[in-house]
């Protein structure tokens, strides 16, 4: 910025004194504050959501760094959030697709009792909304690799329990064992994200979103047979070495309270 | 120490997440510019420290309302001089505050005779002297621009002002401090004069 108009002097003199000030020593602010901030974690302006916390209100910006990251970093990506089979990508969202189903198309349609000795770990089902009872459907999918698989449970609405919105899903709970990745995203724009706990497990809450989820095997081939597009809510969170995806139109309070609620079955 | 924009979002991302040792390296990375900041708007050392941190921790609690896309920095020291002005308005105290000059060969225009010298660290001194006779939202225009080296659009969104306004606010702040410089010392008027001087 010129400083013109008579003060090239000052202006110049000013710079020089700015050089040459003596300030006192700068103290340790950080070591000062951390006892202030005191475990509290940023206002999000959702009081009661206070232990959970906002990632991103207007993500594109925090995406924008995973993107950048994202060449050989899926780690620093996975860390990001706290997951290490899910990720979160940016971009321009693709509009719906023959490779895209807006439908997802399942496969491996079978029933709890079948899928419980070949999945090889402890399928857990949800007992909270109290009257949910057995899932609607069952599908057992393998991943690519010996042993790798998903158990997808879809819930459909019934007498007193539905989710907001068209259609009659009330929400649907993928199980993985993978080393593979599920990519989700790019999300629209005004997605939030908030980083949550379940159960002391780290997860993240995707609100309002449309994106595709792919999936990227151990190998890290994509599969685009496994490609869906994906409106409404996402909670996604990881116990142990099991990916648990829920996708619902449900609020995050409700969803919160499915996915604490999973029971494994004997 | 100043890092890149990019180590920058990424810990403030994690601030977001209350993550406290992302946010402590934003605060070893900008403590210094926010505490001489504070310091040159009220020339008083603990008051610069106390505002210093006091921004630092309304800042932890507004990072939900940061836009990532924008720069940390101004945002920062936008938070840190509103601190430290709504500080000074209260207790306007006159003090013995001093903005002191370090023991340093201060170089002059000209040759660097013994008397340039001592007449460059004079005048700067003056300037000094001059600087606590203006008004702290003055000081704190001219400390972003010429202290922290802001360029017209980073002051504009410190000061939360449009760019024109943040020029004639800077041309405002220098043209009193001009008027009280020549009030203590009349012949710098050579230098500093009405038409810009040499």
């Amino acid at each position: 910025m010129g400083d013109a108009n008579g003060f090239d002097a000052l202006g110049r003199d000013l710079g020089r004194l700015g050089e040459y000030l003596a300030y006192p020593e700068t103290p340790d602010l950080a070591a000062e504050i951390a006892p202030r901030l005191g475990g509290r974690r940023p206002r999000a302006g959702w009081g009661r959501y206070a232990r959970w916390v906002l990632v991103a209100a207007a993500v594109a910006a925090a995406l924008a760094l995973i993107f950048a990251l994202w060449g050989d970093a899926r780690r620093a990506v996975a860390e990001f959030f706290g997951l290490r089979r899910v990720a979160v990508v940016p971009g321009q969202v693709p509009a719906p697709t023959a490779s895209v189903p807006a439908v997802p198309e399942f496969a491996g349609r079978t029933t709890l009792a079948e899928a419980r000795p070949g999945v090889g770990f402890p399928i857990r089902v949800p007992t909270y909304p109290e009257g949910l009872g057995e899932p609607d459907e069952v599908y057992l999918q393998e991943l690519y690799a010996p042993g790798e698989v998903q158990v997808v449970l879809v819930y459909r609405t019934r007498p007193g329990l539905r989710a907001p919105g068209p259609g009659d899903l009330l929400f649907r709970l993928y199980a993985a064992r993978t080393t593979g990745l599920f990519v989700k995203g790019p999300p629209t724009a005004g997605t939030v994200v908030w980083e949550v706990t379940v159960d002391g497990n780290r997860g993240y809450w995707l609100e309002n979103a449309t994106h595709p989820v792919r999936f990227r095997d151990a190998a890290g081939r994509e599969r685009l047979e496994m490609t869906r597009l994906v409106t409404g809510n996402v909670l996604a969170w990881e116990v142990g070495e099991l990916t648990y995806r829920l996708e619902t139109n449900l609020a995050l309070e409700e969803v919160l309270k499915v996915a604490r609620s999973l029971k494994e079955v004997p | 120490m100043e890092g890149g924009p990019l180590d920058d979002e990424l810990f403030i991302a994690r601030a977001r997440t209350g993550d406290q040792n992302a946010f402590a390296k934003l605060v070893r990375r900008y403590q210094e510019v926010a505490f001489r900041t504070a310091y040159v708007i009220l020339a008083d050392p603990d008051g610069a420290a106390d505002t210093a941190q006091e921004a630092f921790i309304k800042a932890f609690r507004a990072l939900p309302d940061f836009d990532p896309k924008r720069p940390f920095k101004p945002w920062l020291l936008r938070i840190v001089v509103n601190e430290a002005l709504n500080l000074k308005k209260p207790t306007r105290r006159r003090r013995e505050l001093a903005l002191r000059l370090r023991e340093a060969t201060v170089r002059g225009d000209a040759a660097p005779s013994p008397e340039a010298t001592v007449l460059a660290r004079e005048r700067l001194r003056v300037l000094a002297d001059a600087l606590l006779e203006l008004p702290a939202a003055d000081r704190a225009v001219v400390a972003l621009r010429y202290f922290q080296n802001l360029g017209e659009a980073e002051l504009a969104e410190v000061l939360g002002f449009p760019r024109g306004t943040v020029k004639s606010r800077l041309h405002q702040a220098l043209g009193r401090l001009r008027e009280i410089v020549l009030g203590r010392q009349p012949g710098l008027r050579w230098v500093y004069g009405q038409n810009g001087g040499r």
